[in-house]
């Protein structure tokens, strides 16, 4: 950090990173170099590239410190505050913001201030600063570099009245527009949902909850399985398959019963009395420990008995359509499935 | 965000008054994205995916309007002593992933896999442990500057280098691991087996397998450790400090370098007297969308019919055991990790009926639940129902299992709890 700087804070109390960008932030959009500037604040000598000194604070202190009101600000030609004071001298607006600063900070009428600054005391005229010492430049730099952080208040674009939008970037602004337009869009295409068999959605029947065969994955076998569950076999089982005189088919219970679907037909057909062994099913069930299931292989036919078992498997069972359909007979497996 | 930067000044600009009511408007409006594809009526869903777009809007223009604010001064974030701003940045970083992590669990398309999954505890961890944690150390960090001796800001860089850390484990853990539990559900698992009861497995082993498990809770221990350990640490350290009262005297309005900081400096929030305008309109629009969108559909929706299933099994008589079980179900919080609600998609094939609005005719509140940690229970009466011991020790049969043991809870509370549930038919 430069030295001058460090003096400056010292003789202000702003702290001197504050004070580093104040310098920074002028040097670059005065194009000249930082050290050169702040020597110029130190010295009391300014920046010989100096274009427009008087204006540069104008245009810096509100395009950082306050975005929005940057573009009206930067659109406006700025005019000049007030007169130069002179070669190597600070601009009086900038000295007379300081000395109401100052007046504000040491509780002393402002009039008073500013004659102790040679500025003239009702701050029409533009009298030359009587800033000879350095002492009252680095305050006032300081109190510069205080005030860059402010919205500029005095500049006269802040009056105008402000676009609503002002400081929206054009894109932000268009996106207010576009994305509520999708959203309405989105509304207007899909009110009611997805239709079933598209996002993974099924088919359901209101009145009892139970998943349908849907038109995506339709399958005539699953249909005519159900129409003989809800006829045949609803009053032991329960309409959800969650039994009742018979045992429970869902949460995978009837897949752990009969893994294979053959094993499953067999037992539909030919029920608990007639069962030739004394236990069904993988894991080994007693036959009739449950209570006593009658066979329907008399008053079904065997593409039915295949039907409702495939339907039981899929519907309360959880096992995927295509697997039980090529399992239950229905369909030839093979590379096509 | 102006005072971080050392911004003597600062009024609150029109984006911020945007930002903040579009904010406030729009996110209340997700939160049906909680609700793809359960009984809830359809228009209220499509609500949901509206707002999970909308909520695009006043984020970015949170983001905008804060970038504007330190324009020119963004090498700050590389200062590290200026851990309020890194954390501001982290907060909004983390922010700027909500709207589309909350669209895609509002779609139908893709909500039907995510939903119930990790994922949506993923999205809290990122918005609750990440970005407003991350804002609200910021600012107490800020207004009591003087966590600005040397040993505390080195604790703040440890706490907000864990915090990224540990939410960036978590956040990515849950969300991926819920993708894959999500298409596993849909998949039907390994076996093919829905997930409930032995089948449940597949699911655990998802999120165990590829360690997503363990990455989550490695994550948020270290979000723990940041944020609750540090931030003691930090404030403790810093009352044990003997230059408290002097810092506390001292104006906040720059907490980097911790000088006594020039009066003029202090800071004066004019409130511009448009922002309150703006407000205004904006509340108004706010009712005025609510009115139009929610509220008058809602009243021509008739109450639904009490179904078969309600009257049949989720009639819970006050002060009957099913409706005290009830109370002990809500009360311990199962649903948390348990849903109560069967969607008709193939993901949640092999739970039973699907759920109709009319099924929860006769209950107040509706305990559908927001994640499936554990298997539904909507059904759970129908394959075998549940023993007080499964509840004691639910690892006795299931090794895998991650339900807490519940034996803490008293004999009583645990009859009346497996009273209700064997009703749930
Ligand atoms: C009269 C009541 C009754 C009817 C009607 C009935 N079942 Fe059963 N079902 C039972 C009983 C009881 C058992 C247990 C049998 C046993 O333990 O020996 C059973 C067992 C089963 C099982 C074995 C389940 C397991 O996991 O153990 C299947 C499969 C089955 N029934 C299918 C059907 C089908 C298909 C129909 C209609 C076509 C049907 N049932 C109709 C009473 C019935
Ligand atoms: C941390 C999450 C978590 C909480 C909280 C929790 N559970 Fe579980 N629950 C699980 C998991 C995981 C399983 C699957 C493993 C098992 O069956 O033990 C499960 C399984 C169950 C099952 C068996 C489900 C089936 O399909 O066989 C029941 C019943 C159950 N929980 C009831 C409860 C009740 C009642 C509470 C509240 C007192 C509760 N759970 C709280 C995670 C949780």
């Amino acid at each position: 950090m430069n030295e001058f700087l460090n003096q400056i804070a010292a003789d202000t109390g702003v702290p001197a990173e504050l004070l580093e960008r104040a310098a920074r932030a002028r040097a670059t959009s005065q194009g000249v170099d930082v050290d050169a500037l702040v020597a110029g604040w130190a010295g009391g000598e300014a920046p010989a590239s100096a274009p427009a000194p008087a204006a540069a604070p104008a245009e810096a202190a509100p395009a950082e410190a306050a975005p929005a009101e940057a573009a009206p600000a930067e659109a406006t030609p700025t005019p000049a505050p007030a007169a130069d004071t002179g070669a190597g001298k600070l601009p009086e607006a900038l000295l007379r913001r300081s000395a109401a600063a100052r007046a504000k900070r040491e509780g002393r009428p402002l009039d008073e201030v500013l004659v102790e600054m040679g500025l003239s005391p009702d701050g029409e005229t533009s009298a030359p600063a009587a800033a000879e010492t350095t002492a009252p430049q680095t305050t006032a730099v300081a109190e510069e570099a205080a005030e860059e952080r402010e919205p500029a208040t005095e500049e006269p674009a802040e009056e105008e009245p402000q676009p609503v939008l002002a400081g929206f970037p054009r894109w932000l602004a268009a996106s207010f527009i576009i994305i509520p337009m999708i959203a309405l869009l989105y509304a207007g295409l899909a009110p009611h949902g997805p239709d079933c068999g598209t996002s993974g959605a099924l088919d359901v029947n209101p009145l009892t909850g139970e998943v349908q065969d849907c038109a995506g994955d339709a399958s005539p076998f699953f249909s005519l399985g159900q129409s003989i569950y809800t006829s045949q076999c609803v009053a032991c089982h329960g309409a959800g398959g969650g039994g009742g005189v018979g045992p429970a088919f869902t949460g995978g219970a009837v897949l752990a019963t009969f893994s294979a679907c053959n094993d499953h037909v067999e037992w539909v057909s030919i029920g608990t009395n007639d069962w030739p062994s004394p236990t069904y099913g993988d894991s080994g069930k007693p036959a009739g420990g449950g209570g006593v299931m009658p066979g329907y292989q008399g008053s079904l036919s065997e593409e039915e008995i295949a039907a409702v078992s495939l339907y039981e498997r899929v519907a309360f069972g959880g096992e995927d359509l295509a697997v039980a359909e090529v399992s239950c007979g229905f369909v030839e497996g093979g590379e096509e499935g | 965000m102006p005072r971080l930067v050392g911004l003597a000044r600062f009024k609150p600009t029109r984006m911020s008054v945007v930002g903040f009511w579009g904010l406030g408007i729009a996110w209340a409006f997700t939160a049906t994205a909680e609700l793809t594809f359960t009984p809830a009526p359809d228009w209220l869903e499509t609500v949901g995916v509206m707002f999970s777009m909308a909520l695009l809007l006043p984020i970015a223009t949170i983001i905008v309007d804060i970038n504007a604010a330190v324009r020119g001064r963004l090498d700050d974030i590389a200062d590290k002593d200026r851990a309020s701003l890194r954390l501001v940045y982290l907060g909004l970083g983390l922010f700027a992933a909500l709207p589309v992590l909350t669209l895609t669990q509002a779609m139908r398309a893709s909500g039907g896999v995510v939903g119930f999954t990790d994922w949506v505890y993923g999205v809290e961890v990122l918005v609750l442990l990440g970005a407003f944690s991350a804002w609200l150390f910021a600012y107490v960090y800020h207004v009591a500057p003087p966590m600005v001796t040397r040993d505390a800001r080195r604790v703040q860089q440890w706490h907000l280098w864990l915090t990224i850390d540990g939410v960036a484990i978590a956040v990515f853990a849950m969300i991926v691991g819920g993708l894959v539990v999500g298409f596993t559900w849909a998949g039907g698992g390994a076996d093919g087996a829905p997930a409930v009861g032995d089948g449940f497995e597949s699911t655990a082993d998802a999120m165990w397998n590829y360690g997503f498990a363990i990455a989550r809770m490695v994550g948020l221990m270290i979000i723990a450790v940041a944020q609750a350990l540090l931030f003691a640490y930090a404030t403790v350290a810093w009352l044990l400090s003997d230059n408290r009262d002097a810092v506390l005297a001292a104006d906040p309005v720059l907490d980097a370098g911790g000088q006594e900081v020039n009066e003029e400096l202090e800071v004066v929030a004019e409130a511009e007297p448009g922002w309150l305008r703006i407000g205004t309109i904006a509340l108004a629009a706010g009712i005025g969308v609510f009115l139009l969108i929610v509220f008058l559909p809602s009243l021509e929706s008739e109450p639904a019919e009490p179904t078969i299933l309600a009257d049949e099994s989720r009639l819970f008589a006050e002060g009957s055991d099913a409706a005290l079980g009830r109370d002990v179900y809500l009360r311990e919080g199962c649903t948390s990790c348990h849903t109560q609600v069967v969607r008709p998609i193939v993901t949640d094939r092999g739970l039973g009926p699907v759920s109709l609005a009319g099924d929860y005719a006769h209950e107040q509140p509706m305990l559908l639940g927001v994640a499936r940690m554990g298997p539904d229970l909507m059904h759970i009466a129908s394959r075998g129902g549940v023993t007080v011991e499964q509840l004691k020790n639910p690892r006795e049969d299931r090794s895998w299992s991650t339900m807490p043991s519940y034996d803490y809870l008293s004999e009583a509370d645990l009859a009346v709890l497996v009273a209700y549930l064997n009703g749930l038919r």
